[in-house]
């Protein structure tokens, strides 16, 4: 098959599945290495990027999706007439987070950060989906830690969680340091 | 010391109730006047307990700590021997607003990203349900190629082994717990009554004839409660040789004690 004919196959398995398909998935189905495949998917998402056409595709964990192009956003809510989506309030994304960065975390560890049960918080976020039950720590009472889904990485625009921004890492100091500083003061 | 001026802000919790007001006046973070920052985060609370008494008692540990923290640094510090640096009372709370702040600088970077990644819309799929529910067939042969009766004999002892691992070898063998049929204190009575009809009582004849072990032990150990507790006393005129036991006698205990 040709080049071009193995590119108009992936944008269909892409535009039929409508969830992310992981780029071995689609080498099986194409009968291709996975090095070819992933070049034959860039070639794709780079046109659909040159052309400015209404659909993208996008990387997440790995998989590939296919959704609209952001230019579009306001025309398909126009379409709707709905108000803006509501993001999530300071708590939630404040607990989400904690739990991104020191995934897999527990309850009692997300508390030590901001002092204040995370209750409801968590149980909100797993509910949303972006949150999930990942394992337990090996400690009595066997916690449960929780860390980051797919739905989260999309839900920022992350291609994985390596993608997170860098944490201000400049301001935390070891303790020597710390020590240092309060005496001078 | 300057009026606070409450905004009817809420808090979600004492950390960021603190860390607001670490910002808001512009407190430097390795330097925290404790004292007018419990002022102010007091305040805050007393006029925030009357709404939210949900998690107050979080923000109470909170207050309580930075007092503590205020008095250990009012407090004078013994100069140590060794060459050991004391540690700032206020370190611990620094280092926990610190890791607030990093969490902090970094949100309205995502709430950007969210803003962003909102804007592009996913589909369903719609992938037919029997293709999705479809499984291959499987032949029998190719799973079981290659596959040796020994290698079936290894996984079925592995698994046996697993099983019996499995069982507690101690708690397994208990099957019923029985009933007490005899105690102690009943015994310490029987054998009273034993040397009040009869004041010399042979060791042996203590125990009921037919009576089971668990009837000796408990005979036994009454004889043994009354000799401590010296309501019997007995004797042995020879080795291995039959015991007697009789009523402890005041005389006797003279005899005793004398001889302590």
């Amino acid at each position: 098959m040709r080049l071009a004919e193995l590119e108009s196959v992936i944008e269909a398995i892409l535009f039929v599945t409508g969830e992310a398909v992981s780029l071995g998935t689609i080498a099986d189905a194409i009968n291709m290495d996975k090095a070819t495949t992933k070049a034959i998917i860039n070639t794709l998402a780079d046109k659909y990027l040159s052309e400015k056409r209404g659909m993208q595709i996008i990387e997440i964990d790995g998989a590939y999706q296919m959704c609209t192009a952001p230019e579009c956003f306001e025309f398909i809510r126009n379409l709707y007439k709905t108000p803006q989506k509501q993001g999530l309030t300071q708590a939630l994304l404040e607990t989400l987070a904690i739990i991104a960065y020191k995934q897999p975390i527990t309850k009692a560890q997300i508390e030590e950060v901001r002092g204040v049960n995370a209750d409801h918080a968590v149980y909100k976020l797993t509910e949303k989906g972006l949150v999930q039950e990942v394992g337990r720590l090996d400690v009595p009472g066997r916690p449960i830690l929780f860390g980051t889904t797919t739905e989260f990485l999309r839900f920022f625009g992350f291609k994985s969680t390596n993608e997170l921004p860098p944490l201000d890492e400049g301001i935390s100091l070891s303790d020597d340091e710390l020590d240092g500083i309060m005496k001078d003061s | 010391m300057q009026n606070v001026n409450i905004k009817l802000e809420t808090f979600e919790g004492p950390v960021e109730l603190l860390y607001h007001l670490i910002e808001k006046n512009k407190i430097d973070i390795y330097d925290i006047p404790i004292a007018s920052l419990t002022e102010q985060y007091v305040a805050i609370i007393e006029s925030e307990s009357y709404r939210n008494m949900d998690n107050i008692s979080e923000f109470m540990v909170m207050a309580a700590t930075l007092i503590e923290i205020k008095s250990k640094m009012l407090l004078p510090v013994i100069p140590s021997e060794d060459d050991e640096e004391e540690i700032d009372p206020r370190a611990q709370l620094v280092e926990r607003l610190l890791e607030y702040k990093k969490f902090k600088n970094i949100l309205e970077d995502l709430k950007y990203r969210q803003e962003k990644a909102a804007l592009i819309f996913y589909k369903d799929s719609d992938v037919p349900e029997e293709f999705i529910k479809y499984k291959e067939p499987v032949d029998i042969n190719d799973v079981l190629k290659g596959v040796t009766i020994d290698d079936i004999y290894k996984a079925f002892r592995e698994v046996m082994n697993r099983q019996e691992n499995k069982v507690d070898r101690v708690r397994s063998g208990f099957r019923s717990v029985e009933r007490d049929m005899f105690t102690v204190e009943e015994k310490m009575d029987y054998i009273n009554d034993l040397l009040v009809l009869s004041p010399k009582v042979s060791f042996k004849r203590m125990f009921r004839p037919g009576s089971g072990r668990n009837e000796k032990v408990v005979t036994f150990l009454a004889i043994l409660e009354l000799i401590k507790t010296k309501k019997i006393s007995f004797s042995q005129s020879e080795l291995f040789g039959d015991i007697e036991i009789t009523l402890y006698k005041e005389k006797e205990e003279h005899n005793e004690t004398g001889r302590a």
